[in-house]
């Protein structure tokens, strides 16, 4: 019983982060590219969150902005020539300069924490417009990387290397001990 | 999601670990417990990306049943028990992780 006794105490001691991480877990950042936004005359895009702090930015061609599906990022198709409100104009909760603009909460897939233990520090989802209409923003998904805290790509061989690891020692280890079982009994 | 899962595969050991403990205090076979923490390393990274799918999707219940079959048999080829008390002890193991697991996640 030894044990599962260890391992419990080293579950409990992988203590809760902030914002409701769980234990054994990391927040990562998610951030979106959007590839063309400045391709459809007429509008300008911006991203904003709907809820929470208000933070807000004017997309760029592939400069990634934070998303946050806690406080609902969106990305606004904004009329150009339309005086966008200053990120400290609009108060805490309050986004109605927003709301007449169409408006989509963009594709993102990636979780938002990741193991401890996990490489990843951020996920980048790169998107491009289909179409801008009345009813918000058409999005396809252009594809998505992994980065560590050193901004280096996490490739899959990276991201799974442990699990390999593990993989790889449990068949050793079985192999050694139906081995070790056999010469047991051949005494 | 994809992720390394280190904190599941340390719940399903410990969760594992016990049960087979419990289960089979006073005869249990030389080596027993390790064997179970060696076939839990392997199958559960296996059965994380099987249920996660990053390479082939199979889904939550049948990645479990092919869990329990595995596990079956290693407890039969490598320590060296019967059909019936391997797949009782497979069965049990998993299914409390998988009980814990609906419960809490």
């Amino acid at each position: 019983m030894t044990i599962p006794i260890a391992l419990l105490v080293m579950l409990s001691w992988l203590a809760p982060q902030p914002d409701m991480t769980p234990a054994g877990f990391k927040k990562i950042d998610l951030l979106v590219a959007i590839e063309n936004p400045l391709d459809f005359d007429g509008w300008q895009v911006v991203a904003a969150t709907h809820f929470g702090p208000a933070h807000m930015t004017v997309v760029e061609p592939n400069v990634p902005f934070l998303f946050s599906s806690k406080y609902g990022t969106r990305v606004y198709a904004v009329p150009t020539g339309a005086t966008l409100p200053e990120a400290n104009s609009f108060g805490h909760t309050e986004r109605s300069e927003f709301s007449e603009f169409p408006a989509t909460m963009p594709p993102v897939t990636a979780a938002s924490t990741a193991s401890i233990f996990s490489p990843i520090d951020q996920v980048l989802t790169t998107l491009r417009i289909v179409a801008i209409g009345e009813d918000g923003i058409e999005f396809e998904t252009v594809g998505s990387e992994r980065f560590d805290a050193e901004g280096q790509n996490v490739g899959w061989l990276r991201l799974w290397a442990m699990e390999l690891g593990l993989v790889a020692f449990g068949l050793v280890a079985l192999f050694l001990l139906r081995r070790r079982r056999f010469k047991r009994e051949a005494l | 999601m994809i992720d390394s899962n280190a904190s599941a595969l340390l719940a399903t050991i410990a969760v594992e670990l016990a049960v087979v403990a419990a289960m089979t205090r006073g005869n249990r076979p030389k080596d027993l417990m390790l064997i179970v923490l060696c076939a839990n390393l392997l199958t559960h990274p296996i059965a994380s990306s099987l249920v996660h799918g990053p390479w082939l999707y199979l889904g939550f219940w049948p990645t479990e049943m092919l869990i329990i079959a595995a596990e079956s048999i290693i407890y039969i080829q490598v320590a060296g028990l019967n059909i019936k008390p391997s797949c009782w002890l497979a069965m049990t193991s998993n299914g409390s992780t998988i009980v814990l697991s609906l419960l809490f996640l």
